[in-house]
This record gives C-alpha cells, structure tokens and sequence, in this order.
C-alpha cells in the first residue's frame, strides 16, 4: 500500500512539473500616477474614423482652445486609428507621410505649444483594426517611439489579437510605457471581453468596459451600442473605478446629430454621473451652440471631475425612471432623474435611496438651469422631460 | 464544519478558473501558419546547460565546438552550438539585447563566426517571457527587435524558454517569435521550451521545429530526492505524443545527460537508444572537452543515429509491456523496423518481439542487425529474442 502510495505521489508530483510553473500569476504593479480624475478631451473616431491628417488635428487643437473647451477642462487630442502606414527596417512605426507631412513631434509640439496634451492610438495585435500595423512583439520599441514624439496618452486597441491574453498583453505595453521614463496615461481598448476592471487597476488609468458606442439614444446594431445600452452595462462596475482608474463607457457622440439636443444633455449628464472619460468625439470647428453649451457646462464638468473619484450608481429605477447618486468631495451628493420613456413623468428621488436620514435637510442645485432650487428633506421631485435628466447637486 | 467551509470555498475557485476562459466574447483562433521548412530530421548538436549550467563563457562554447569536431561527434551528424541560459548582458538604450561583456568579451557573432567556420552551426537562448529562467532579460515586448539581432549575429538555432510568462497565452506568444525569425530573414531553427505546459503538440506543428513535452531532465535513472523528472519518468510521458511528430516539426523529450555521471554506462545507452527510438532530437549535455571513450561511444554510433535520422520521421512507440520487460517499434523507410528491447528490472531478463506486435505477418523471414554489437544476426521467421541487462536495452534493425 505504501509502495503504490509513493508511485501516486510520485506521479502527481510528476503531472505538477509540467503545470507547476503554468500557475504564474501577473506579479502586481503600483499605479503610474496619472488620471487622478477622468480624462478630457477628444478623439478623431467618432466624427472622422479612418480619414485623419496633421490638418485635421491643428485645427482641433486650435478650435479646442478657440471654442473654450480647453478652458473648461478638455486637455487630450487624441489621433485614433489610421495615423500610422508601415514599419521601417529596424521595425520603428511610422506615421503616414502624406497624411502628416511635418511628422508626429511637429505636431505633438503643436498640441503642446497650446496648453494642450497629445494623445495617439496602436492596438495590442498585430494589426489595427483599421488593417495598420499593430503593436505585437513590438512593444518596447513602440512606447520609445511615442515617447520621442511627445505622446502623453496610448488608446490601445484589441483587434487581430486572436488568442493572446489579455491581462498579460496590456501589462507589456504598460511596462514599456513606463521604461520610457515619460508619464503617458494608457487607456485599455479591449470592450470588456475579458473584464479589465478585475486587473486593470494599476496596469492602465482607464477601460473600456463594453463594445463600440454608436450615435444612437437606445438600441443595438450589431456590436455597436447606444447610450442606454452601454448604461446599462456599467451597472455593478462602479465599486472597481477610482482616482487613476476609470471604467470607460466610450466616447462622447454629443453633436454627432443622431440624437437630439436632450438626449446629448443626458448623454453628457449621464457620462459624468458614471465618472467616466469625457472625450468629445464630434467636429469641435462646426459645432453648434447647444452642443457647446452642453460640453462646456462647468457644474457638471465639476461632477465628473470629482476628487473622491466615486462612481454612481443606480439608487432607484420604476419602469422607465431612474435615479443615480454619487458621493461628492466635501459630503454631498449628485442626483441625476432619468426618463428613458416617451413622455415627460414626475421623477422622485427618496433620501433613503442616498442612504440618508429622511429629515436632513439639503441645499438642491440645479446643473442644467444652473439655479439654486428651494431647501428640501425626505425626498424631491421633479419634471423631466422624455429622454432628458434633471441632474442636481445636493449639500 | 470547516471541511464543507473549505471545499465550498475550493469548488468556488474551481469554477472561477473554469469560467475564464483562454479566449472570450469570440476572439478567432490564430490563422495556421506555413512550415519554416527546417530541421526535416530531429536536430543534433550540444547544449551547455545539463553540464554547464549558468556557469558558461566563450571559452567554454568555443572548447565545446573544438572538441565536437577533434572527437567525431560533427562526422556523426552533430552540428548545433547552442549556448543555453546567462549569456545575456542589458538591453541597450534603443532595448537591443547585448552579451555579458566579461564572458563574451568578443561578442556574440565573433562566437558564431568561429563556429561557422568549423562548418558546424550556432544555437541560442531566450524566453518568452520579462525574464529568463535564471532571470536574464526575456524577450516578451522585444520580439522583433530580439530576432533581428540574432539574424544579424548569425543565430541559427533558438532555444525559447517559458519562464516569467505570467499569465500569457503559450500559443500565442511562440507563434509571435515564430513570425518574427521568420521576419528576420534569416532560416532559424525554432525549438519550443515550455515544457509541454501549452500542449504544443496540439498546435505547434507550422509554429516551432522542435517541442518539449516535459519538465526539464534529470540525470538520473527515475525520479529521487525532489527531482522528478528521470530518464525513465520522461519516457512513459511521451506515450501518445507519438503521431503529433514529423518532418520538420518533433516532440522533445529533453537533452541527453550521457557523460554527466548520473546513470551507468548501459543506462546512458538505453537513453540514447529510446532518443533515436522516438525521433527526439540528439542534442549531447556532457562536457565534450572531457569525455571517456565510452561516453563517446555511445554518442556516435552511427547506426543508431541512423534510425534517429531516418527520412520517414515515423516516431517508435511503445508496442509491449510485461512488468519491466517493454518492446519499442519505429517505422522506418523501406519498410524496416527499429527494435529496441528495454530491460527496466534489477536483473538480466529474456525479451521477445513478436512479428505481430511489429506489423508483420507471423512466418516471414526477416533480416536481424543488432545496432550495439555491429553484427547481422541470424535471419528470424516469427520473433526476435534477446537477453537484455538490467536497466539496458538491445537494440535492432529489421528488414527483409
């Protein structure tokens, strides 16, 4: 008995062997320090997709300064995919020339020389998923080349990358990020497929957490996802973002024109509640006053901007009307009243839904009027109109 | 209690790693990859790290080559110099990887322009993780740039090891070093080290030339005191790998500890017959510079070597068992068989190979060459028979 006893052991130890170093893990990193609050900016896909030039990006930047956005806390210029044609001989990523004639650090010294931050895209794979070379066994060489340009943030993409890991694969590029010696935040663009937000905490300062979004208030068309869509998938996320780490429900479509003017406002409104990045991905040189007035709007800004960095959550939903809350810096709350329905409803928000005695009472501001509203305790009601928000600070 | 708290908590860990999955939300499998076209027959050659260890320099590669030519050994067949583990100094500031300056004080392609010379070949090391084994630089982020430089060095041979991969796909990162020798330019023969942690065998076959199915080797007879890997472990594992080798693409049950002390002479000789046996890659671990003239003996019998590198690629397997008596067939061109007659007990022991358990139809008269002794033996209508010493084997050809 003994003797077969020896011969199991010996052969699970001999089974181990093989598996023994299969058990590895990512040993842990430290946070890289940035994004102590969302990033903002804008990116080229949303409004422009594959047909990027050094043109387009100045007059970005000029209009980003021009339009006031810079001012009211948009910082990145952010080239998403296409930039980028072929590899030289020694496997360095260059830039299309055609498209930028001048080169990335003329433009990245542009950007800077306007107060303004340079941001720029590569995918994980071995191509992007607009077909242009990929990052893939060329990380190191990469991020010394971002570096060199001046780039002070990475969107890196999950296209043609079959197989690989994704956990392991982001943490590369991270790394290589970080022996450059220059802080550049680095968003993780692999739609939530394999969870970012349960790893990606000190490997990038943002993730996106689901699919593409499209320029549509409710419904999917194949993977894209509209507003309401990707809302309802951060539902349980929010305990995994904070300051450094963000979930990223993807870009901004205000001003795109596939919905209306409300549904922008709730888009935007909804966006900041989710502590999420704002990138603007519309054309900043044509856009509208309302658009403007939508992404330019301070108070709510401030709400996304938040130093406790604390995400909402849904507090209350009846049928088509919700109520999301997040703690604020300094003890109170943002509210925001949803109507996902076809008519304009009465929307109450209870202060047990706040986690919050019934007969405190609390300072109530409006973000959208922009008017202090009458001292209320137990709860508040109000009007909102179809697909619109009323997003309220509450002290 | 506590059992239940316990093994409630071990079958939620379970079914967390069962419920992530390698690859999810629809990722593609990789596209399958053309052959390199290289190393049609298993490679030969020597490895500095059974004997060597970490401990190596260019005087100790260079000696290694010298005496694979002064001893026979390159007459034999062998023919890749493969430096293993420590031979890495930084990476320099464009994140080129250089040589440890004081052991290699003439550089990597002063080394492989000596070893050309001889007419023989170069092999070198890296892992495909942030870090080697012995924790040199790993090439994990630097693939391209790390194949180039080897190109540029006249590498020909990568030993690709799998240590600090973390949580990485094995599939994936090899078949991305494969794309990037193959980028290079240069043919490099692509030999896999991950111990059969990834299931190579599976996918390997257009990715790598050559991959371990294993734990690494030790030099000893079975497993001891901690190692658990012996020359006889390592055999029974390659059971069923054998019809996922060929032509350019090999199971790798480990390098040969012959000469290392280990094992008895008869034991390093049933090592080496049952390496040929299995079409396995010949690649020696001894100090070539210092071995006895049986050692040599063992590692250039020719006719042995002749079955390793047969033209069809048909691994042998294992085709009888009765406690420590085994039997061993390998197919080979022209219709003839590899017989090796392995002895596993403590005492002298009568072996018998039936025609049928070699495929041939009982009553035909077969040509016996036993490959030990260099001697025709008697022509055999139905079985060949053998005393066969303890822990040894006695190995044949037949044909008709």
């Amino acid at each position: 008995m003994k003797r077969l006893h020896t011969l199991l052991m010996v052969l699970a130890c001999v089974l181990m062997a093989g598996t023994l170093h299969a058990a590895e893990t990512t040993p842990p990193r430290t946070p890289n320090g940035l994004a102590p609050t969302p990033p903002m900016g804008w990116n080229t896909w949303n409004k422009f997709g594959c047909n990027v030039s050094e043109k387009l990006i100045r007059q970005a930047a000029d209009t980003m300064v021009s339009s006031g956005m810079r001012d009211a806390g948009y910082t990145y210029i952010v080239i998403d995919d296409c930039w980028q044609v072929q590899r030289d001989a020694q496997g360095n990523i260059q830039a299309d020339p055609q498209r930028f004639p001048s080169g990335m650090k003329a433009l990245g010294d542009y950007i800077h020389a306007r107060g303004l931050k340079f941001g720029i895209y590569s995918d994980a794979g071995a191509k992007t998923c607009g077909g242009r070379p990929g990052s893939w066994g060329h990380e190191y060489q990469d991020a010394r080349t971002y570096a060199s340009w001046g780039v002070d943030y990475l969107k890196y993409d999950w296209c043609s990358t079959y197989t690989q890991d994704a956990q392991s694969t982001y943490t590369t590029m991270s790394d290589a990020l970080r022996a450059t010696g220059r802080p550049i935040v680095f968003s993780i663009c692999e739609w939530g497929v394999n969870k970012p937000w349960l790893w990606a905490k000190n490997v990038g300062n943002l993730w996106r957490t689901t699919d593409d979004i499209y320029d549509h208030w409710s419904g999917q068309d194949g993977y894209q996802h509209s507003v309401l869509a990707i809302l309802d998938l951060q539902v349980g996320l929010d305990g995994f973002a904070g300051p450094g780490h963000w979930n990223d429900p993807d870009m901004l479509e205000v001003g795109n024109g596939g919905m209306s003017n409300t549904e922008y406002q709730s888009h935007f409104s909804l966006w900041a509640m989710l502590a999420a990045p704002l990138m603007a991905g519309n054309d900043l040189a044509s856009m509208s006053a309302e658009t403007k007035a939508i992404l330019t709007n301070r108070e709510v800004i401030a709400v996304d901007q938040d130093p406790l960095g604390i995400e909402a959550r849904r507090v209350a939903k009846h049928d088509d009307y919700e109520v999301w809350a997040r703690p604020l810096k300094g003890g109170g709350r943002a509210v925001l009243l949803l109507n996902r329905g076809a008519s304009a409803h009465a929307i109450t928000v209870n202060w047990a839904d706040l986690d919050l005695p019934a007969s405190l009472r609390l300072k109530v501001r409006d973000l959208w009027t922009h008017r202090n509203l009458p001292d209320a305790h137990g709860s508040f009601t109000a009007n909102v109109a179809s697909h619109g928000v009323v997003m309220l600070r509450m002290e | 209690m506590r059992w239940m708290v316990l093994s409630g908590f071990m079958l939620l860990s379970w079914l967390a790693c069962a419920t992530s999955p390698a690859y999810a939300g629809g990722q593609p499998p990789l596209p399958p990859r053309q052959p390199n076209g290289l190393a049609l027959t298993p490679p030969m050659g020597w490895n500095s790290w059974n004997h060597f260890g970490c401990n190596i320099d260019e005087q100790t590669i260079r000696a290694a080559a010298d005496a694979m030519v002064s001893s026979g050994m390159k007459d034999a067949g062998y023919q890749y110099v493969v430096i293993d583990d420590c031979w890495h100094g930084p990476r320099d500031a464009e994140g080129n990887i250089t040589a440890d300056a004081k052991r290699f004080l003439s550089g990597i392609k002063a080394l492989a322009d000596y070893i050309h010379a001889k007419g023989l070949k170069f092999g070198i090391y890296s892992d495909a993780g942030t870090q080697t084994c012995a924790g040199r630089p790993g090439s994990r982020g630097h693939e391209y740039q790390d194949a180039r430089t080897y190109a540029s060095w006249g590498v020909d041979y990568l030993k690709y090891d799998w240590c600090h991969t973390s949580t990485e796909n094995g599939q994936s990162v090899y078949t991305l070093m494969s794309d990037a020798l193959r980028a290079s330019g240069r043919p490099i023969v692509f030999s896999l080290c991950d111990w059969g942690s990834n299931k190579d065998w599976l996918w390997a076959q257009s990715v790598g030339n050559l991959w371990r199915t294993t734990g690494d080797i030790y030099d000893g007879w079975e497993s001891r005191d901690g190692h658990y890997n012996g020359m006889t472990n390592i055999v029974d594992m390659q059971a069923d790998l054998a019809h996922y080798a060929g032509p350019g693409h090999w199971n790798d049950p480990d390098m040969l500890e012959i000469g290392n002390g280990g094992m008895s002479n008869e034991e390093y000789k049933s090592q080496f017959s049952l390496w040929a046996e299995m079409a396995a890659p010949l690649i020696a671990g001894n100090d070539l510079a210092h071995m006895d003239a049986a050692t040599k003996a063992i590692l250039t019998n020719r006719e042995v070597i002749a079955v390793d590198q047969d033209a069809l690629g048909v691994q042998g397997q294992r085709v009888f068992k009765d406690g420590d008596r085994e039997v061993w067939s390998r197919p080979l061109k022209g219709g003839g068989r590899a017989v090796v007659l392995f002895n596993r007990g403590a005492q002298a022991s009568r072996i018998t190979a039936d025609w049928d358990m070699l495929g041939y139809p009982r009553g035909t008269p077969m040509h016996v060459r036993d490959l030990w002794q260099h001697k025709d033996l008697p022509p055999a209508r139905d079985s060949f028979a053998a005393e066969v010493p303890s822990h040894g084997v006695v190995m044949v050809r037949i044909d008709n």
